[in-house]
This record gives C-alpha cells, sequence and structure tokens, in this order.
C-alpha cells in the first residue's frame, strides 16, 4: 500500500498527539494538546459534513498514513483565513521618496500592518516526522490540501496563502520579534505566540502592533536582515509550496518575519492542470504510458484520500489507468471519478 | 552702552563680517554675501512696512553707543561698531512647509493580555505653518557678559510689544539639540540619516539655504515610533544642546514653553509661546522719557541699585532698544541720561516703551 493522504478522523486521536510532541512548536503550528487536537480532528469531520456555499471557517485536518499504515504527519487547510476576524500580517510596501532639487530619490521599506489575506484560503499546520516520512511522502501530504480544494473548488478560495516560519538564532530568539513584536508585547516570542495561540486574527494584536507603518532602515541590522527569511525547518515546505506554484513576495510574518507564500488557484498546479477522470485499472500494455501524478478520490468530502500513483491518462476518453495499489488505498471501485494531477 | 536697533541698508557690510566670525554652528547665519543682502533688504523693506505684515523678517543689531560702563560694553568701544544680530521673522513656512516632528502618544493595550504600552511617536507636521519665530541669533565672544545677550534677545520681545497687531497670535523659537562631544547628533544618526543618506551638516545645511521642501520629499511621511530608534536618540527628544540651556531657560522665564514639537534634524525642542501673552509685551508699559539729572536719581551706593530696564523707543525703522540701570519708572515717567535719549533717538517728552529685562523686577520706583 502507498502511503495515503486523507481526512483525519476520530481513531487519529492518540497519534496525533504524539505527532504534536514531536514538532518543535517554535517552528509548527499544528494543535498539541489532547483537547485542542480532538477539537480539530471534530472540526474537520464537522467541516467536511458541512455542505459549503461560500467558504467560511471551514477547517480541514489532513494526515500522513506511510506505507505501513501509521500516521507519519499532519497538515491542514482552512478556508478562509481570519474568519473571525481578520488575518494580520505585515506587508512589503516600498515608498518612494524622491527630491527632484538635490537629484536624491530612495526607496524605503515599509512594513504595514495588513488584513489583506483576510478571506483568502490558508494551508498551514503542516508537519512531518522526518524519522518516518521522507520528501515524496512530505510532498504528497502538502499537496494534498491542494487535491482537497481541486476536487471541491466551491469549498475554497480563489487565493490561497501559507505562512511559513521565520529565521530564529541558535537561541531560538528571533531578531524580528526582538526589534518589533517584543516592543509592543513586552513578551518573549513564544509567550506571544501562546498568548495568541498561534493565530494571526486576534483582535490584540491590532490593540498591540503598530498602527503604523514600520520603517524597516530604523530596525537593527540584524532584524532586517530576518526578514522573509525562512527557518532552517522550513525549507522543505517552501521547497514543495514553491513546486506547486507558490512565490514568496508580498507579506511577512507578524511575529517572526517568515515569508508568506501566495499564489492565485490559477497559479497553482494541481488547481490549474488536474483533471476529474473515471478510474480505470491500468493494464499491462498502458503500464509503460503511465506517469507520475497525484491521485485524489473525488466525491463525499469527508471521504477524501489522496496518493501518488502512476497514472495513464487518456484524456478524450475521460479515462485514467490506475494500478491495483491505487484503488486499494483510495478505496474506489473502478469507474468511479478520480481526480488527476501530473507531478 | 550697547544699543540694539533695526538694521539698516549699510550695515549689510558687518553683518557679513558678524556671520564669518559665527562659523559654521549658526545655520541661519551663513557669510553669504548676496543671500545677507536680500536678507537686509527684506529687513528694511520690514521696518519700513513695505511688505505684507506676514512676510516680514525683523533684523536687529547691537552696536556700540557712547555712554555706559558695563563689562560686556568694553569691548565695544568703538562708537558704531556691530557685535551682534538677533531676527523676528512674522511667519515661518508660508513659502515653503515649515517641518517638525511632534511628539505625540499611542497607547497600544490589551486588556486580555493585560498589557498597556504607552508609545511615543514622531509626527511630521507643518503646524507652526503662519506663527513668527525668534531666530538668527548671534553675539560677538568680546561682548558676552553684562546685559548684552539678554537685550539682544528680549529686544525683539519689545519690538513683538510695539508690531503686536502685525505680528500672528504665536511666537516660537527653535532651539540647537542635544549633540554628543564629537558634534555629532544621536537623533540624526538614528533617524534622519537613513532617509537623507548625507551627514548633518550638510543636510542642514541645505534646509537653511531654504529648499525645506525637500524635507517632505525624504522624511517619514507616516508616524515613527521613538522605539525604533536608539536608546540615546530618544534621550535627545527635546533636550538642547548644552550650550543652549541657558537660552532655554530665558525664554521659558519670558512665558515661552515646550509643547512637545521638536526639530526634525536634531530633535531640539521648539518652544512656543502666546505673542500677547509673554512677559514683555504683556507687563512692559508706555512712558514718557524724561530728562535726568546729571546724577542718577538712585541710592548713593550706585547706579545697579535699579533693576535694568529694557528701554525701546516706539519707532518702527528707527526702532532702538537700550538696557537702562539708572532709574525706575515713576508716575509714568522714566527718567534718561543724555547719553541714553540720544542712543535712542529720543528727546525729552517722547514716548518710550519699557520693561523689566528680568521677570520678578519692578517696573515702579519707590
Amino acid at each position: 500500500m502507498p502511503s495515503i493522504a486523507r481526512l483525519a478522523q476520530p481513531a487519529d486521536l492518540d497519534a496525533l498527539v504524539r505527532v504534536g510532541e514531536i514538532a518543535d512548536p517554535r517552528v509548527y503550528t499544528l494543535p498539541r494538546s489532547r483537547a485542542a487536537v480532538q477539537a480539530a480532528i471534530e472540526h474537520s469531520a464537522e467541516s467536511a459534513q458541512r455542505s459549503v456555499d461560500v467558504p467560511a471557517d471551514e477547517h480541514y485536518l489532513v494526515v500522513l498514513e506511510d506505507t505501513a499504515g501509521a500516521l507519519a504527519g499532519a497538515a491542514a487547510i482552512r478556508a478562509t483565513a481570519g474568519s473571525q476576524g481578520a488575518f494580520f500580517c505585515f506587508r512589503n510596501d516600498v515608498i518612494h521618496h524622491a527630491s527632484h532639487d538635490l537629484k536624491i530619490s530612495n526607496n524605503v521599506h515599509v512594513l504595514s500592518l495588513s488584513s489583506d489575506l483576510t478571506g483568502h484560503t490558508q494551508l498551514l499546520s503542516f508537519f512531518v516526522d522526518p524519522a518516518a516520512a521522507g520528501r515524496a511522502d512530505a510532498a504528497l501530504l502538502s499537496q494534498s490540501r491542494l487535491a482537497l480544494a481541486a476536487v471541491d473548488r466551491h469549498r475554497f478560495g480563489q487565493q490561497f496563502f501559507a505562512s511559513l516560519a521565520g529565521w530564529c538564532d541558535e537561541h531560538l530568539a528571533s531578531p524580528f520579534w526582538d526589534a518589533l513584536g517584543r516592543r509592543f508585547f513586552g513578551m518573549d516570542f513564544i509567550a506571544a505566540e501562546r498568548a495568541v495561540a498561534g493565530a494571526r486574527n486576534r483582535t490584540l494584536i491590532v490593540e498591540l502592533m503598530p498602527h503604523y507603518p514600520v520603517y524597516v532602515p530604523l530596525l537593527p541590522a540584524a532584524a532586517q536582515a530576518t526578514i522573509g527569511q525562512l527557518h532552517d525547518e522550513a525549507h522543505l515546505a517552501y521547497d514543495i509550496l514553491s513546486g506547486e506554484g507558490f512565490e514568496a513576495e508580498n507579506y511577512v510574518d507578524l511575529f517572526d518575519g517568515g515569508p508568506i507564500l501566495e499564489a492565485h488557484a490559477s497559479k497553482l498546479r494541481i488547481l490549474a492542470q488536474s483533471q476529474l477522470l473515471a478510474a480505470q485499472a491500468l493494464t499491462t500494455a498502458d503500464a509503460p504510458l503511465a506517469r507520475p501524478a497525484l491521485v485524489a478520490r473525488s466525491g463525499a468530502c469527508a471521504d477524501f484520500r489522496c496518493v501518488h500513483a502512476p497514472a495513464s491518462v487518456h484524456v478524450d476518453d475521460g479515462i485514467a489507468l490506475l494500478p491495483p495499489g491505487a484503488f486499494a488505498a483510495l478505496r474506489i471501485a473502478p469507474g468511479e471519478r478520480v481526480l488527476v494531477a501530473p507531478l | 552702552m550697547l544699543v540694539l536697533r533695526a538694521i539698516r541698508a549699510d550695515d549689510a557690510g558687518a553683518l557679513f563680517a558678524l556671520a564669518r566670525q559665527a562659523g559654521s554652528g549658526m545655520t541661519t547665519l551663513k557669510p553669504d554675501a548676496a543671500a545677507l543682502d536680500a536678507r537686509v533688504e527684506r529687513a528694511v523693506r520690514s521696518f519700513a512696512g513695505t511688505l505684507p505684515p506676514e512676510e516680514a523678517d525683523y533684523v536687529f543689531v547691537l552696536e556700540a553707543a557712547a555712554g555706559g560702563r558695563t563689562p560686556g560694553e568694553i569691548a565695544a568701544k568703538e562708537a558704531g561698531k556691530v557685535v551682534g544680530v538677533s531676527a523676528l521673522k512674522a511667519a515661518v513656512g508660508l513659502r515653503e512647509p515649515f517641518y517638525n516632528f511632534r511628539l505625540g502618544r499611542l497607547v497600544h493595550s490589551s486588556r486580555e493580555l493585560g498589557i498597556y504600552a504607552d508609545k511615543r511617536t514622531l509626527f511630521l507636521t507643518n503646524d507652526y505653518t503662519g506663527c513668527a519665530e525668534l531666530c538668527t541669533l548671534y553675539l560677538a565672544p568680546g561682548c558676552r557678559g553684562g546685559h548684552a545677550g539678554r537685550l539682544l534677545s528680549k529686544a525683539r520681545l519689545m519690538y513683538a510689544a510695539h508690531a503686536l497687531e502685525r505680528l500672528p497670535e504665536t511666537l516660537i523659537a527653535e532651539l540647537r539639540g542635544f549633540q554628543r562631544e564629537d558634534g555629532t547628533s544621536p537623533f540624526w544618526e538614528s533617524l534622519g540619516r537613513h532617509f537623507f543618506r548625507m551627514d548633518f551638516d550638510r543636510a542642514d545645511d541645505i534646509s537653511s539655504l531654504g529648499s525645506k521642501s525637500f524635507i517632505a520629499e525624504l522624511m517619514p511621511r507616516y508616524p515613527v515610533y521613538t522605539d525604533f530608534l536608539t536608546g540615546e536618540a530618544r534621550a535627545a527628544i527635546g533636550v538642547v544642546h548644552r550650550g543652549t540651556a541657558p537660552a532655554r531657560r530665558l525664554l521659558e522665564q519670558e512665558g515661552f514653553w515646550y509643547e512637545g514639537y521638536v526639530d526634525i534634524f536634531d530633535a531640539g525642542p521648539v518652544l512656543q509661546g502666546h505673542t500677547r501673552h509673554l512677559r514683555i509685551v504683556r507687563d512692559g508699559q508706555l512712558a514718557i522719557a524724561a530728562r535726568a539729572a546729571d546724577a542718577p536719581a538712585g541710592p548713593s551706593d550706585g547706579a545697579d541699585a535699579f533693576a535694568p530696564l529694557l528701554v525701546a523707543n516706539t519707532a518702527s525703522t528707527g526702532f532702538r532698544v537700550i538696557v537702562t540701570t539708572t532709574s525706575a519708572l515713576r508716575y509714568g515717567r522714566l527718567p534718561l541720561d543724555p547719553h541714553q535719549l540720544d542712543a535712542l533717538h529720543l528727546a525729552e517728552g517722547d514716548p518710550v516703551r519699557v520693561a523689566t529685562l528680568n521677570p520678578g523686577d519692578r517696573l515702579h520706583h519707590g
């Protein structure tokens, strides 16, 4: 059986709590306490059961099952960020100052508190146990969220983003936080993250963070250098999302200055290039034509499952030929429609 | 004796000499002959009343006159020698914007986290647009001491009392900001430098040459949280240069106060006052000049037993002010000796404006 990404279920509770214990809280935003994990599972299941007209506060938790059937990672997708308020981040702005008389012009970089990403679909809480899952499995888990969106387009927005952990030094200090957030929160980075429970939608952010643009040249050099820089452990997530069409440019995280990757649905490979096709068994004759693909079960959201499998796509016939393992992993019968995206 | 008077067209040379003596510290008195000539011409027209009131730039010079004996006057014994300059500009910011930072406060608080943070911010403003300004004060080193400095500075307020209807409600004075021992400004290093990318002297030079519009073009337009400045820069906000502390005290005693506005380069404080409520304007009185007996009319142990008085004539173009320590107001008359009457270009029976030089002194005799 190949590795599978699927929606979390109540039975995953123990395994998810264990996964939460090994994930560094500075880097990963997944729920940790038993109660929080349970709430996340229930919210995900409830979201999947909803009939959605307009995306709202649905939050889907996806887990990675390795080839042995053990839980090796988790990731989430939130239909709309900041649905109970606003999603806050810093926008990179450039203010052009020019003096004609003096023939001086400066482009001044400022960070503006922004709620631009409110209502966009957010990928979050991505974590794989490095001991249990390789790069391909990690990619499957990350991609599965986009596959979920591709299967049920109306459940999600047109704009997607993911905020990745920002750089910190060997003492786990964030120069960005120390130069900026600490002055307004008066506490350590980790304490502040705990205070907002990792969220960026709390009114206390508006209450505390600078209302006016922050002039970057006034920040210490170490903090400036950190803006948009990844945490060492966030490179994997970055590489996977970049490969899917995400780009980091306009926004950074409020607290640690980490990059926020964004993309319109039309720029995301899985959303733009996937097709719904009828699954048929891969014949020996077709086997050489099969290409690596991401294959996801369509139909009821709660039954969503997703694998990497070789697929031979016949667009004109509206079919995808899949190996037997894929049928088993996706729990589908021949003739059922699957989402296929080339890898 | 020293007399302060309205500048004349023939003072341009003397003003240039003073400017050269003043050196680079004086940003509003650069040894630039053309600029100084233009300023003198403008001042002459200001006193003559041929300029619209808001364009007036009243420039005064301090010169030696016959008579007198206080220490500061000895160096200026050559009668007619110009030893100091001061000015009162009727309005700032009407041709080119006049910028200051206003030190504001923003309270960031979260009841949920129990955080209450009182943040200081710097807002770029033009709030003093149209206010009159005390500026350009320089006194030759040999003449410091005695009443010379106070005469040079406070005589402008005597003129304000005289020209009250031609001046705006608010009068300000920009004071030089804190500098380190090596002459650098920590405020500039922490803020302005990032926006100008030039050193303080050059920026200040450009500013004093009148190209102030570039300030808006390059300075931060959004409020700056002072948290983002260095601690040294924060500590310099509203703090005067060590050498300027006496000037600040002097102005504060005259009714000026610091309202939280500072210079955009060095964060030196701007003091402001209501023109009408400044001590000299409010408490000064008009009197009649009387001829004093040759011997002073005061106690026998010395003329200085009288509190020093600022005495001004009531002319515009020929505005003149002296300090007398030899008499006091008595029944609306002020006795003046012949040298003093000459210095003020007055005759017995002419009106004079009188105010005590120092706050707290008595204007009247007996």
